[in-house]
Formats: structure tokens, C-alpha cells, sequence
């Protein structure tokens, strides 16, 4: 739990159009190799942002990889979310419960489109819950991030409008006055009709020229915000 | 082998038939054998070969069908639950083989139709549901061996050497219930006419988007 407050915060926006996930990479260093240690693909329909021990959510994501297979290889056909969800958390509600073992200290925001429930977001915890959710965020400071969600989120929301919510729910979050790209990651997964069924589903990981550009274009709006933050604290 | 069955798909619905007498060596001891098991409100298989193995696995079949209904609140694709018979049948081949062939007939409806889950979707999320199409009827050829084929028309056993002929040459694409229940007819009248067995009496059911029913050939 400690771990995950200390962690890189991870938001989760679902729109009409479809879903956004967004981390933050806390520790960054110029002479790091650029990593992606946030946002993962899980199969061809879902994908996951994470905040906690990354070595404990990649060890989950690997579990979580395998059970999509082994839907697929069962039914041939994508494992539905919450499914997969439902079954990923028993395993980390097990290592609550037996002894020897410290439980997983990371939570996940799992985004995906399945046939029977269209796009879902889920929210799960090292205890083993989980819920859906339209908008939420994981990690350092994230009761800012999810002020600023509550406040702003609308059913209505179209995917580039999703894409400003998400950035300014992680501007909250930071200390820093500004956004700064390099440290931002940031995923879309999106339908397209147009593709042959199974393929349907893009999931599009966004450049950091892109989002450079997005914190540009909205610049006004995601520090106007951030003065109004002020004024009520 | 010597026991029949078939099964063919119409515009919004598939028909599946089988022969409902129940042999052991040289004699018949029943007439009422219904081979065809209804694993959900739009899926249902027909089961044949030995006895015994075609009831353990049609059994199995039908409750993990259900369980996973139970488990996940919704209904699975047509597609999903004939590779879950598929994988079951092939795990089983090199240990414990079910010696079974399986007609399978459903009807996909989109979710809009589904009451469970679209009540379940407005309460979680904005998101679009699928795009309301058809309900799409779906008949899968399934062996012994784990073959598994999307077919328009399929027989299994002997019956198959009578059928494929009749079927080849009078389905057509959408066809409408009463000339399928001709199609039928004329079908079940091949085998009883031309097979050395005697199959007096055949179960059909028909699975369209309102559910499984029994129905009697139409003749012409």
C-alpha cells in the first residue's frame, strides 16, 4: 500500500470513443535508457497502467499474459476484461491470505474493449478488489488527480477532450509548475469497425512529440487549472 | 455410426435433427431418445457415438456451460463455447477419449438484445455496446478427433453418405423455416427409406433467437 502511494502516479479515462491510460515515470535521469515501465499491452483487447514495485506488476503482468492465453488457446477468442480482472485478482487476494509470502505492493488500471460490455476500466488493488470505474488514477498524490477527474469528467467526453482530462488529472499530481513530456507515458484504445473482426481493437501509444504537442495546444488550460488549485488551497 | 444426425442453417435460425432410438447389439430398447441437449437458451448440441461417453460428455458440457453463465453474468459466443467442446475433446484424445461426433446449433444475439447485459453495461459505463446486427445463427461440425468446422449443412454416421447429396442440391442461403421443415422431411424420409437400420422416429429442434423448440418436418 505504502509503496503504491509512493509511486508514479497512473490515470485511466474511458470516453464514448474510448480509453485513455496515462503514467508518470518518477525517476528519471538523462542517462537512463528511455523505458517504457508504466503502460503495458496484455493481449489484443486490454492493456494495463501500473503503480507500485515495478518489478512486482511486470512479475503480474507475465501471470496476467499467460491467462489471456490460455482463454485464447481454451475458446479461441479474446479473454473478456473483467474476466480476466476477476481471476487476476483471486491470485493476489491468495497472497493475502497465505503465510511465507509478502502480497504484490502494486495496483493496476486495467483499460480494455470486450463484446459483452463494450470499453471498461478497472481499478485493482495488492488486496485482490477491484472495481470499474470511467476515470480514476493510482499512485503519488492521486487524491488530486481524482479531484480534479470527479470535477471534470462528463459522459459526454470525445477521446481528444479524454486525452486533455487525463493530462491535466496527472498536472495535479505533480510538484512541478509544468508538464514535461519526457516523463509522461500515455496510451489510447480505441475501436475501428472498419478492421476485420478480432483485429478491431487499436491500441496506440502515443509519441512524446505528440504529447509535447497536446501540453502545448492546452497549455493555457492545464496551468489555468492549476492557479485555481491554488487559490482554494 | 449407425446412428443419425444432421443439421442445417436458415436465415435467422439452424435446425438440428437426430434419430431417437437407443440400441444395445441386435436390439432397439428405446424410441424416445432425445440426443440433442439444450446447454443454454440459444445453444444446443447434438451428441453421437458410444453410450456412455455421449452422455459424460454432453453432461460436461452442459454444466460447465452453465457454470460459466453463473460465473460471468452473460451468455458466451457460440464461437467460444464450440472451442471450449473442441479443446475438451482434443485434451481427451491421447488419455481418455470421448468417443463422440457433435452437431452443434445456436443463435449469437447482439448484446442489445441480451437483457442481463445491457442492464449490467448502464450501470457500469457509457461505452457503446456492439452494433445491434441480426442475431447470426451459427452450425458447427465437431469429431471425435476435435475437428471443428463452421459449416451451412453437416451429417454425421452413415447418414452422411444419404445426406450430403440432398443437401448439396436443395439448400439454399436464407431459407425460411417452412422450407427448411420440407428440407427436413425430405431428409428423414432419405434415411428411412434407403438406411438398413430402422430409425422410425427422429428429434428435431430448432434454435432461433426466441429459444429452442421442438418441431415435426412439413411434408410437402
Amino acid at each position: 500500500m505504502e509503496a503504491i502511494s509512493h509511486a508514479g502516479t497512473a490515470a485511466g479515462v474511458l470516453t464514448k470513443e474510448g480509453i485513455i491510460l496515462i503514467g508518470v515515470q518518477l525517476a528519471t535521469n538523462p542517462l537512463l535508457e528511455p523505458t517504457n515501465e508504466k503502460i503495458f499491452k496484455i493481449n489484443s483487447q486490454a492493456a494495463c497502467a501500473v503503480a507500485g514495485i515495478t518489478s512486482d506488476a511486470t512479475n503480474l503482468l507475465d501471470l496476467a499474459r499467460k491467462r489471456s492465453l490460455n482463454h485464447t488457446l481454451d475458446f479461441d477468442q479474446e479473454i473478456p476484461l473483467e474476466h480476466l480482472v476477476s481471476t487476476f485478482c483471486d491470485t493476489k487476494q491468495h497472497y493475502t491470505q497465505v503465510g511465507g509470502q509478502r502480497p504484490f505492493g502494486v495496483s493496476f488500471l486495467f483499460g480494455g474493449w470486450d463484446e459483452h460490455y463494450g470499453y471498461q476500466l478497472y481499478l485493482t488493488g495488492p488486496a485482490g478488489n477491484y472495481g470499474g470505474w470511467k476515470a480514476t488514477a493510482i499512485g503519488k498524490n492521486s487524491r488530486s488527480s481524482l479531484a480534479c477527474l470527479r470535477q471534470d469528467y462528463t459522459d459526454t467526453l470525445t477521446l481528444e477532450e479524454g486525452k486533455v482530462l487525463a493530462l491535466k488529472a496527472i498536472a495535479k499530481s505533480l510538484d512541478t509548475a509544468s508538464l514535461n513530456a519526457d516523463i509522461i507515458e500515455m496510451m489510447t484504445l480505441t475501436r475501428d469497425v472498419n478492421r476485420r473482426p478480432g483485429q478491431q481493437i487499436v491500441q496506440t501509444v502515443l509519441e512524446k512529440e505528440e504529447i509535447k504537442n497536446l501540453i502545448e495546444v492546452h497549455k493555457e488550460e492545464l496551468v489555468k487549472k492549476d492557479d485555481e488549485d491554488d487559490e482554494e488551497n | 455410426m449407425s446412428q443419425s444426425l444432421f443439421g442445417f442453417r436458415g436465415k435467422d435460425f439452424c435446425i438440428l435433427a437426430a434419430d431417437a432410438s437407443a440400441q444395445a447389439s441386435i436390439v432397439v430398447i428405446k424410441d424416445n431418445l432425445d440426443r440433442i441437449f439444450e446447454a443454454d437458451d440459444h445453444f444446443a448440441f447434438g451428441c453421437v457415438g458410444d453410450p456412455g461417453d455421449d452422455t459424460t460428455y454432453s453432461d460436461l458440457i452442459v454444466r460447465n456451460i452453465q457454470l460459466q453463465k453463473f460465473r460471468n453474468g452473460y451468455t458466451s459466443t457460440s464461437h467460444a463455447n464450440a472451442n471450449f467442446m473442441r479443446k475438451l475433446l482434443h485434451d481427451g484424445l491421447r488419455d481418455h477419449p470421448y468417443n463422440v461426433n457433435i452437431m452443434i446449433g445456436a443463435v449469437d444475439l447482439p448484446s442489445d438484445m441480451n437483457d442481463t447485459t445491457t442492464e449490467r453495461t448502464e450501470l457500469m459505463s457509457s461505452s457503446v455496446l456492439i452494433e445491434g446486427s441480426n442475431p447470426s445463427p451459427h452450425l458447427y461440425y465437431l469429431d471425435y478427433l476435435g475437428t471443428l468446422v463452421e459449416v451451412p449443412f453437416a451429417a454425421h454416421g452413415y447418414c452422411a453418405y444419404l445426406l450430403y447429396g440432398i443437401l448439396d442440391e436443395m439448400w439454399k442461403k436464407d431459407m425460411s423455416v417452412d422450407e427448411a421443415k420440407r428440407l427436413l422431411s425430405t431428409c428423414i424420409k432419405m434415411i428411412q427409406k434407403r438406411f438398413v437400420m430402422q430409425q422410425p422416429k427422429f428429434i428435431c429442434k430448432i434454435i432461433t433467437k426466441d429459444g429452442i423448440e421442438l418441431i415435426e418436418p412439413l411434408n410437402n
